[in-house]
């Protein structure tokens, strides 16, 4: 009888423990993820299921790049806002077995810091693809949305401006400064950029990744309804997408969008909404796909044969002293079982 | 913490389906002469398979009849074109038949069973997200015994009825004591955890009538008009975890309640009519029509409520979960047409050999999957063959016969593609069919 109960931890809302569930939820590999485990992390001195944290460091609005691009687990590199010594910005870590990131960053200086009169003061969110043998990067700052672009992933040229700003034409934007962007490449000649706004999501079209039309209509993701005593994890805010196209198993094309959502309580989770196709309306999973707590936030989800990496950003810990961010590392789907990285 | 937390949600949340559950005689068939006929007997059965197929045959027997037989069933059913490894329904089969006559109104008494050989019933859900074989996971995975008793007022005319047993299971589980989350360092491990299980499982039973009529106008045709009732049996699970949660610098006491209703099994109401011809001497051709009320199946998906008390700031802990919903599954009646061929060679006197073939058609009666539930499910194609060997009066101790037959059935599942409504599904587009092999041999003694 026991054996009958023990399946009631299987659940839709979030991932079940290793060693249930059947490989042919043909989605299993979209989610829900659970946190990786301590034999899937070979850094022992972290807590898990964390990647990269240091309570002085603050590391803080990531992406993933897998370096390799083979469909196996190699290198991955991590872009990341951090305050270390030589100021804050945007950094990168390289681990060789995308699971544990040394402390020092690779180059140790910023590959991006504020340096145009349109960026102010800061530089982050930071979003990062692999785009004809280059590295793209979309990154936020006080004046819109910038785009730096290099050939080793270390020095970045940037373009002289913003690659989107604020619109007083797009009504529901209502003028005010695009940020956290998400690049999504359809094909040579159709680029996708999703951003955020005043807490919602929005979309924006190019030929070329470079200059951006903003597609029409409202925002295309807002944040849900739901009544005060029953809020949903996104019924306060959506933003962070990151976004990248699969196909179903019946070869249907299919745009995902994973989102960081947050509620007027509090809590904070990440979300993923999807098309059939590369244009229209999305529609929002029926859960979270990463657990509600611990202030998550700028997602990145990366497939690999057999199963797909989620980085994230989120609090350390509940106590006092584990109140800084660090990235954390969740895999899908939740039977899968990640290979030992090599000595 | 945040994990105790995360898994105590996972509960909460739990909405959990379980394969409908049935008796084998209804999946796979019952006696071998049976099966092979494609199940179409509900005109022309008298041995111990008559309990299922026409309790009113029971009277039709010669004399006092016993059986004994086994039956294989092998699944091929594959999802995404991966094998759905679908266990073997497999076990032991028979009966007796007991005519006798009361005021020289012959009656006969009649018992059938199907048992397992590995167990005797099995409880499983799981989790609903995952497509599951609706119809074949699980369904045949119990102890099927039946009842019957039978008269014949008139030459023309048989009635019978009687019960049919499933065994059914349920149970509830405490939790108690104290969690310990691991650590990183190695110093503290779940196994460290002090709890105490308490596990109280009942094996119960479901029954259900049925009732068949058999109308003989002659010795070369027969019809039949056969009702076997529905029957479910709701599973109860109630879990208490009451203790504290041990995360080293602080212990936070924990409760957590479930209650989770799920529909275990259910047998759908069935009419039956059918027909038995004999046109040229040895040759007979049977036809049934069944109608299975599948639409009164309520959802399989279990209703739970739960409630969690843990002295977190509401923003380390996950959004409320409402009670999971129940929907109708919309599953549709369906009409089997069912026909079989038998033809009884003679080589020798006192020596039969007959030769059966049957087709059985069911149609799918689960609607299109395209939203949050999965039951996997195609129409099926039965072909079924089937021989044996009649002795008659094969010895002196021996006044009536001895019967060996055997049986072959293949169903046959075609391909059915789920397309989902929404891009956002977690489980996604699949496709399911595959094929299910089944075979068996019954023993037969008749006395006259």
């Amino acid at each position: 009888m026991l054996a009958a109960a023990l399946p009631l931890v299987g659940c839709g809302t979030l991932a079940a423990p290793a060693g249930d569930g059947n490989a042919v939820r043909p989605n299993a590999h979209a989610g829900p993820f659970r946190d990786a485990t301590a034999d899937e992390l070979p850094d022992t001195v972290r807590k898990v299921p964390y990647v990269l944290d240091d309570p002085n460091a603050n590391y803080r609005e990531s992406v993933a790049v897998d370096l390799d691009g083979t469909g196996s687990l190699g290198r991955v590199a991590l872009y990341v806002v951090a305050d270390l010594a030589p100021g804050t910005g945007i950094y990168r870590f390289v681990s060789a077995h995308g699971r544990s990131f040394g402390k020092k960053p690779d180059p140790a200086r910023p590959v991006l810091e504020p340096g145009a009169a349109w960026e102010g003061s800061f530089v982050g969110r930071p979003d990062v693809h692999v785009i004809g043998g280059k590295i793209w990067m979309l990154y936020q700052a006080a004046g819109g949305i910038g785009l730096a672009r290099s050939d080793d992933g270390r020095t970045f040229t940037r373009e002289p401006g913003p690659v989107l700003g604020p619109d007083p034409a797009a009504a529901w934007e209502g003028g005010k400064t695009p940020g956290a962007p998400g690049l999504l490449k359809v094909a040579d000649d159709d680029f996708r950029l999703f951003y955020a706004v005043d807490d919602r999501i929005g979309e924006a079209r190019s030929s070329d990744g470079v200059t951006w039309k903003r597609a029409p209509g409202g925002p295309l993701l807002a944040p849900l309804a739901g009544s005060d005593a029953d809020a949903p994890f996104d019924s306060a805010s959506v933003g962070d997408p990151y976004a990248l196209l699969a196909t179903s198993a019946e070869g249907r094309r299919i745009t995902r969008v994973y989102y960081a959502g947050g509620n007027a309580d509090g809590q904070r989770g990440i979300g993923m909404a999807a098309r059939f196709g590369v244009d229209g309306p999305l529609t929002r999973a029926t859960a979270p796909v990463f657990p509600v707590a611990l202030d998550a936030r700028s997602p990145t989800v990366l497939p690999f044969s057999g199963f797909t990496l989620l980085y994230l950003t989120q609090i350390e810990g509940t106590a006092s002293t584990q109140d800084y961010p660090a990235v954390a590392l969740g895999v899908a789907p939740g039977n899968a079982s990640i290979p030992a990285p090599s000595p | 913490m945040r994990r105790a937390a995360a898994a105590a949600v996972l509960l909460a949340g739990a909405a959990l389906a379980a394969p409908v559950r049935a008796n084998p005689a209804d999946t796979f068939g019952l006696g071998s002469r049976s099966t092979a006929l494609g199940g179409a007997v509900s005109a022309d059965v008298h041995d111990f398979s008559a309990g299922y197929y026409n309790p009113s045959g029971l009277a039709l027997a010669g004399g006092t009849d016993l059986s004994l037989g086994y039956m294989y069933v092998s699944h091929q059913l594959r999802l995404n074109g991966h094998d759905s490894q679908i266990d073997p329904v497999r076990g032991l089969m028979g009966g007796i038949v007991a005519p006798g006559s009361v005021a020289k109104i012959p009656f006969a008494f009649g018992i059938a069973t199907h048992v397992p050989d590995e167990r005797l019933s099995r409880a499983r859900t799981v989790d609903p997200s995952v497509p599951v074989w609706m119809l074949y996971d699980n369904r045949s995975q119990l102890l099927y015994l039946t009842a019957n008793l039978a008269i014949r007022p008139f030459k023309w005319l048989a009635v019978g009825g009687g019960m049919t047993f499933l065994a059914a299971t349920k149970g509830s589980f405490d939790i108690s004591g104290t969690a310990v989350l691991p650590d990183t360092l190695g110093k503290r491990s779940e196994y460290d955890s002090r709890l105490r299980h308490e596990v109280d499982a009942d094996l119960t039973a479901v029954r259900y009538p049925e009732f068949g009529v058999t109308i003989l106008p002659s010795d070369r045709f027969s019809a039949a008009l056969v009702y076997r009732g529905q029957a479910e049996l709701n599973l109860a699970i109630d879990a208490k975890l009451k203790g504290k949660v041990d995360a080293g610098l602080v212990t936070v006491p924990a409760q957590y309640a479930l209650e989770s209703q799920t529909l275990d099994a259910f047998i759908p109401r069935q009419v039956v009519l059918g027909t038995s011809t004999q046109p040229v001497e040895r040759l007979r051709v049977n036809l049934d029509v069944v109608w299975v009320q599948w639409s009164a199946y309520k959802s399989p998906v279990s209703y739970s409520v739960t409630s969690l008390d843990v002295p977190l700031p509401k923003s380390l802990l996950p959004p409320a979960t409402k009670p999971s919903a129940r929907t109708a599954p919309g599953f549709l009646d369906r009409f089997v047409p069912r026909v079989g061929v038998e033809y009884r060679f003679e080589p020798l006197q006192k020596l039969e050999l007959p030769v059966r073939a049957g087709y059985a058609f069911e149609r799918s009666p689960v609607p299109d999957q395209t939203g949050t539930t999965n039951f996997a499910d195609t129409d099926r194609h039965i072909l079924s063959l089937g021989t044996g060997v009649v002795l008659d009066h094969p010895g002196a101790v021996l006044p009536g016969n001895l019967r060996f037959d055997v049986d072959a059935q293949l169903s046959i599942l075609p391909t059915r593609v789920t397309l989902k409504d929404s891009p956002a599904d977690f489980t996604g587009d699949y496709h399911a069919g595959g094929t299910i092999l089944a075979g068996g041999a019954t023993l037969s003694v008749g006395f006259k």
